[in-house]
């Protein structure tokens, strides 16, 4: 676990026990950075997925796995909701109607709640919110011919520059976890750039500020006093998505290893799918937190995981 | 960014080298040319991404939309554009015990809220239809033209038959005080029907909490949780429908508390929860029955707080099911004094603190009575009569006796053992609480579970403790702010229950059968009337009949004759019916159960003659007015808000001026009222006789009344004002807040928890306050809320986290309010050289609006779980027992075999956000109709494909979600779900209005009681507007034959 993560700059962490998939995240990142931006309709640089399920882009994981470029198909359509029909019905339907048309048939959370099972009994699901994990070893950066691509010394934030960018997409191919996303009328990409201007400033990211489930969790790793260095370092709790990418990404996870077990007693989620996910350590994890549980806030992990961590200088 | 390219490219050039060269020159440091250059190019990019998100100024508001949560956040803002919204996480401000608490609060529906400020569903001008109702054909009208074409019509109809036909809408008051308030006082001057209620309309309001404990609803705040080590999330979906408060839960799970919900679905709750019981719909009575009888069966009930608090040991005749009153007994005893079996005396003694006795106290120590909790004795009454008398508790056992777990299991779904578990940990586990949710409440026989709930805390002293209780937050229907009812004109008559009002004029419109209420009770105890004009025809039409055999008759019978007697207020009454209606607020039509008749009002400009709606958004009621008046956002006005979650004063703020030609509700009811007195000054003086105020209305005079021209109700403004002291929201607030005692601190509790205020605060009520300058109090105050929550002063000078019903306990005092402490107040400031003197309530739930009985004492003084009420005793509901969900027909007949459930699921508060393009997007773009693997499998259902729900009331068509999550015998559509992004029809096609007699009543039913245990108020007690029961079919859409979708 010690090699799999940069050892200075920023990390966060989300507790995918804590999430609750309300995507105030992915809706505040929105609003701020790709509303405004033609051709970014679509680049939801972090969304909540429900796994499990498709994701978005759909089916990335499958994709990546074998190479596959994502298709225009697996993002989200165009969409314009008429509300002038509300105004100005130009059909005599009562009441008018405000859908898009033709309707969608795919969105950025289309399988929200669905996940897998057969019935109540059985059925499960957890909440994974995804963005651009600036990796220390980046392949987009890597890939990338003209460093309109680049990580910071600072803090190891991933950035895009729309002014070196040539359009070559080799970025948008060589992400194994597909979050750059196309802008096809600037011809750039477009992906999560940490907030940049916020953390250079010793300020956080709008979606770790976002998140009113505290699930989000921000801090740089060389200080030993913060959240992030006792959820990461000090319990290794937080563990990275696809460890076998071997990118070294910032973002890292608390697995979702609490869900509640099925009438008969058996665990609820499918341990294979969660390994798959996040390697073996998932289950050094669970027993971590089910230890730590019984001390309750005698335990420094769970005054970390129960306590409000953006409140500045705080320590624990 | 494109000069910023040719810059370098220039420098390069000027440099006379090529990009080859560029990259391959190395300069000293062994670097290349580029790498030197790149740092000032990607410099230029980060200015660009950091001018993204600049910002002029960051104004503090509140989110006002009635999730309950009522979150503060900041909105930044460049030029007059809000450019963003983050959560302003600044509970702690004024509050130094809530340091690691309440932050950050907010959610997706608040960030995304920006759309509806800038976005193009934004009404921006006052709208006048032009096509047919419900077309959304409009035309633009400048603001006089809307106002005075709508001041005509209402003169017009209260010229011919009075202001009654002219009704007013507008829920909650609290997410934004005078906003509402202005409404109603405009209702009140013109002698309109309204304001309606909405807390029982929608059935919110837990009908359980007014018959068990005499009060609207109680809860504690939400950081009380942290303080259970057992929380049942009961019907309760936390963790999308209180989305700021859910990690209050996770928490607390990782502190080592046990966590169980109970649900029919699999969501994002079930998965923050130790277990997870899937219940069969509308079964959970059932649990909760076994587990009370294994809880009693095996002891492990306690006998001292059970003997104290609740009526189980109160004495009930076997002959007449009735409590044994002293008016049995004595020849001119009373009915409302009640009584125990004691056990030192072993004879029955009355009850202290009961309704009709003088002891305010349950204390019973004091009186050596030490009541027997089992038995069965024989007395004689004042006649000479015998008959046997048994405990509650002893009924109780009785009518649980064959509630065993395995016939939970059979009805339920849960399996026997879990819920002897569960009981166990309930009795076990301390302290224990259930938080209910609408799941539970929105079902017909939702008084039964709220009863059962409580009556498995209450037997395991799990009331009026820090961590335990029965807690219920379905809305901000809590007006913390008792001042509202004085500004807003709340009276007694006016307001109504909207569930009997829309029952009656809009669903069975019995204002068809050309008769008043008493005729029509009449013809039907003689037979003459044994079906009402609707909402049905043919075999179908509803029935009423005086014979209890027939069941839904007799229901209907007992229902009209509660409104003849005025137990529950109606307005206008038969043979009239409604011919206005002024919406603001809310979204009436959308929400209405019985839409497919409430629908067929608004689209007939005949039945229903005038629509107005107040709103930003064109909503599915707006599409069916005749006049759209603009509204401002609730970044566009400055207004109050509180919340029953959390104890903190928070305003709204005018962050940037109203768009286009919007206003804040306040205003455009301020210059409706001009209008309209100006328009009857035009038609020389409109007067009206009203004869259920027994005064006569002089519409010329209505807008100096409304903006306190005089200055005698808010006179601190008399100096500064322009026309009158109520003429902005500011001067309301002021006169709101100060009206409320919820805002003064307790005069006891101020020395002994001062250090719980800020110096800020404290600096208010020492320097201000105590010296007498109330107005320069609560000015100070306001200015303090403005910029940061303020917890009210009242509850930051008693223990936090608030619990309710611990005074009760701690001092054994009547429920709810200590009988005649509930009227008690102490001197906070006193000051005879000004004049001043001010007295607050000596109880803390004195202090706000919430408490029904004015005597403030239920029948028994207790808790109570048996009621002795007629309607109760007819319909076998005495105690809380179980009995299966209603169902309704297929247009053939036959019983539809689908629940349809309404859930509050996390994209909308009610409707609002169902029509907003960012969330939908987060979903499937319009409405889906959620439904089970094994449903859609067997009617060929694929994920995605159209369907068609239906049942006999009418049918509505969307896409299906197919998911293993949803219970099979279920399909659910999200509340609220805008008819507007249905491809036909909508949700409330399909829903009846069944209202519930026992719901009706008043309480005692015997002639002048001291009090009223049970009465209507409004929004404190009436008829709920339940949905939960509604049964439907579903196919794919075209199986009939029906054109295919697509």
């Amino acid at each position: 676990m010690a090699n799999d993560i940069a050892e200075q700059g920023v990390v966060l962490v989300v507790d995918l026990n804590k999430c609750v998939g309300c995507q105030a995240c992915a809706v505040a990142c929105k609003v701020w950075w790709t509303s405004k931006e033609k051709g970014a309709e679509h680049a939801w640089w972090l969304i909540t997925e429900t796994r499990p399920g498709s994701g978005y882009p759909k089916n990335w994981i499958e994709k990546s796995r074998r190479g596959e470029r994502q298709s225009p198909e697996d993002y989200e359509p165009e969409n314009v909701f008429r509300y002038e029909n509300l105004i100005n019905n130009p059909t005599g339907e009562i009441p008018p109607k405000i859908t898009p048309d033709p309707a969608p048939s795919w969105g950025p959370n289309w399988e929200w709640d669905q996940g897998d099972g057969e019935t109540p009994e059985d059925a499960w699901f957890f909440y994974m919110p995804i963005q651009c994990m600036h990796c220390e070893d980046a392949p987009c950066e890597i890939s990338c011919p003209t460093h309109a691509i680049y990580r910071r010394e600072e803090d190891g934030v991933v950035m895009t520059d729309p002014q070196l960018c040539m359009s070559c997409q080799s970025c948008f191919e060589a992400c194994p976890y597909r979050r750059v996303f196309w802008n096809q009328y600037s011809g750039n990409p477009s992906k999560c750039i940490m907030c940049q201007p916020l953390v250079e400033k010793g300020d956080i990211p709008i979606c770790v500020k976002a998140c009113t489930a505290r699930a989000r969790f921000f801090g740089r790793l060389e200080d030993t006093g913060s959240s992030v260095y006792v959820l990461i370092k000090e319990y290794g709790v937080a563990i990275p998505l696809f460890p076998q990418f071997n990118t070294k990404p910032r973002i890292r996870y608390i697995p979702p290893v609490m869900l509640p077990p099925r009438p008969d007693g058996n665990p609820r989620y499918d341990g294979k799918y969660l390994e798959d996910l996040f390697g073996k350590d998932v289950w050094k994890v669970r027993d971590v937190l089910e230890s730590e549980r019984k001390r309750g806030s005698g335990s420094r992990l769970i005054r970390v995981l129960t306590g409000y961590t953006l409140e500045k200088n705080k320590r624990w | 960014m494109d000069w910023a390219r040719r810059d370098f490219l220039k420098l390069v050039a000027a440099g006379a080298a090529s990009a080859a060269l560029v990259s391959s020159v190395e300069l000293r440091g062994g670097k290349p040319l580029y790498k030197y250059l790149e740092p000032i190019v990607h410099k230029r990019a980060e200015e660009m991404y950091a001018g993204r998100i600049a910002y002029d100024r960051a104004v503090r508001s509140t989110c006002s939309g009635n999730c309950t949560q009522a979150c503060g956040w900041n909105a930044y803002v460049r030029g007059n554009t809000i450019i963003g919204l983050a959560q302003a996480a600044d509970y702690d401000t004024h509050d130094p015990l809530a340091k690691d608490v309440y932050n950050p609060r907010g959610c997706m529906r608040g960030a995304s809220y920006v759309r509806y400020i800038h976005g193009s569903m934004r009404v921006r001008h006052p709208y006048k239809r032009v096509g047919k109702r419900g077309e959304g054909k409009f035309k633009r009208v400048t603001w006089e033209e809307a106002l005075k074409d709508i001041s005509s019509k209402f003169l017009d109809i209260i010229q011919e038959d009075g202001a009654e036909s002219i009704v007013f809408f507008c829920p909650i008051p609290a997410y934004s005080y005078t906003s509402a308030s202005a409404g109603y006082r405009l209702a009140n001057l013109l002698g309109a029907s309204g304001p309606l209620s909405f807390y029982d309309w929608y059935c919110d309001l837990p009908p359980g909490e007014p018959i068990t404990w005499g009060t609207q609803t109680e809860e504690c705040e939400e950081w009380d949780w942290t303080n259970a080590r057992l929380i049942i999330l009961w019907g309760a979906n936390l963790a999308e429908s209180r989305i700021a408060a859910a990690h209050f839960i996770t928490e607390a799970r990782y502190r080592g508390a046990k966590v169980v919900y109970i649900g029919t679905d699999f969501t994002a709750t079930a998965k923050m929860a130790d277990k997870f019981l899937s219940v069969k719909p509308g079964t959970d009575a059932a649990l909760a029955n076994a587990m009370i009888r294994h809880i009693i069966e095996n002891g492990l009930y306690d006998e001292e707080f059970t003997k104290l608090y609740t009526d189980l040991p109160f004495l009930v005749r076997t002959d007449n099911k009735k409590f044994l009153r002293e008016s049995d007994l004595v020849e001119g005893g009373s009915p409302f004094k009640l009584h125990v079996w004691d056990r030192n005396s072993n004879t029955y003694v009355i009850a202290p603190g009961c309704l009709g006795d003088e002891r305010e106290t349950l204390d019973l120590a004091r009186y050596g009575i030490d009541p027997e909790l089992e038995g069965e004795w024989e007395v004689t009454l004042k006649d000479g009569s015998k008959v046997r008398v048994k405990t509650v508790f002893t009924l109780l056992r009785e009518r649980l006796k064959d509630k065993t777990p395995e016939w939970a299991e059979k009805i339920s779904g849960i399996s026997a053992d879990t819920i002897v578990r569960l009981a166990e940990d309930i009795a076990g586990i301390k302290p224990a609480m259930i938080i209910e949710g609408g799941g539970t409440n929105h079902w017909f026989n939702n008084e039964t579970n709220n009863r059962s709930m409580i009556l498995l805390l209450s037997l395991t002293g799990n009331i009026g403790k820090p961590g335990a209780g029965f807690h219920q937050y379905t809305g901000q229907y809590k007006v913390w702010l008792k001042g509202l009812g004085k500004h807003g004109r709340i009276m007694k008559k006016g307001p109504q229950n909207t569930t009997l009002f829309v029952w009656t004029h809009y669903y069975t419109e019995m204002w068809r059968l050309g008769k008043t209420l008493d005729e029509i009770v009449e013809d039907i105890e003689n037979g003459r009337l044994r079906e009402l004009p609707g909402p049905l025809s043919g075999k179908f039409q509803e029935p009423v009949s005086a014979d209890p055999k027939d069941e839904r008759g007799y229901r209907n019978y007992l229902l009209i004759k509660a409104l003849a007697k005025k137990w529950i207020p109606l307005y206008p009454k038969p043979p009239k019916r409604p011919r206005a209606m002024m919406i603001w607020r809310g979204n009436f039509l959308n929400q209405a159960k019985g839409g497919f008749k409430v629908k067929e009002w608004f689209g007939n400009p005949d039945l229903l003659e005038l629509v107005v709606v107040i709103d930003f958004r064109v909503n599915s009621t707006a599409v069916f007015a005749d006049y759209i008046l603009p509204a401002s956002t609730w970044y566009e006005k400055f207004d109050l808000e509180t919340t029953p979650m959390h104890p903190y004063l928070q305003t709204l703020s005018e962050v940037i001026p109203p768009l286009d030609e919007s206003k804040p509700d306040f205003h455009i009811f301020k210059e409706l009222t001009r209008n309209l007195s100006e328009e009857s000054r035009r038609r020389g003086g409109v007067v009206w006789y009203d004869p259920e105020y027994n005064i006569e209305r002089n519409y010329a005079r209505i807008y100096e009344e409304f903006i306190d021209a005089e200055g005698k109700e808010n006179p601190y403004f008399k100096d500064i004002c322009e026309e009158g002291c109520l003429e902005t929201p500011e001067m309301a607030a002021h006169y709101i807040l100060k009206n409320s005692s919820i805002i003064y601190p307790d005069p006891e509790g101020y020395e002994k928890y001062k250090h719980q205020l800020t110096p800020e605060v404290r600096f208010l009520i020492e320097k201000k306050l105590f010296n007498g300058d109330i107005d320069g109090y609560i000015e100070g105050l306001m200015e303090l809320a403005k910029e940061h929550p303020v917890p009210f002063p009242a509850a930051q000078t008693l223990p936090r986290p608030m619990t309710p019903w611990r005074e009760n306990v701690e001092m054994k005092i009547p429920w709810p309010a200590g009988g005649k402490m509930h009227y008690e107040t102490v001197t906070l400031v006193e000051k005879p050289e000004i004049g001043v003197k001010l007295e607050v309530p000596k109880l803390f739930i004195s202090k706000y609006l919430g408490v029904i009985p004015k005597g403030g004492k239920t029948l028994t003084g207790r808790q109570q779980f048996y009621v002795d009420h007629s309607y109760f005793i007819q319909l076998g509901e005495e105690i809380p027992i179980y009995r299966p969900p209603e169902y309704d027909p297929l247009p053939d007949g036959s019983p539809a075999p689908i629940k349809l459930h309404t859930p509050h699921e996390r994209w909308g508060t009610h409707s609002t956000f169902r029509d907003q393009d960012l969330l939908l997007r987060l979903q499937r773009y319009r409405a889906v109709v959620s439904m089970s693997k094994k449903d859609a499998e067997k009617r060929g259902i694929k994920d995605g494909d159209l369907v068609r729900v239906y049942n006999v009331y009418g049918e509505l068509v969307a896409p299906a979600r197919v998911a293993p999550t949803v219970k099979p015998g279920e399909v659910w559509i999200a509340n609220g779900a805008e008819m507007i992004t249905f491809v036909k029809g909508w949700y409330n096609s399909v829903t009846p209005i069944r209202p519930k007699p026992t719901q009706a009543i008043v309480y005692p039913e015997e002639p002048d009681p001291p009090f009223y245990h049970l009465r209507f108020g409004w929004n404190l007690w009436g008829v709920t507007g339940n949905e939960c029961d509604t049964s439907v079919e579903v196919e794919k859409y075209g199986a009939s034959g029906e054109r295919g979708g697509g």
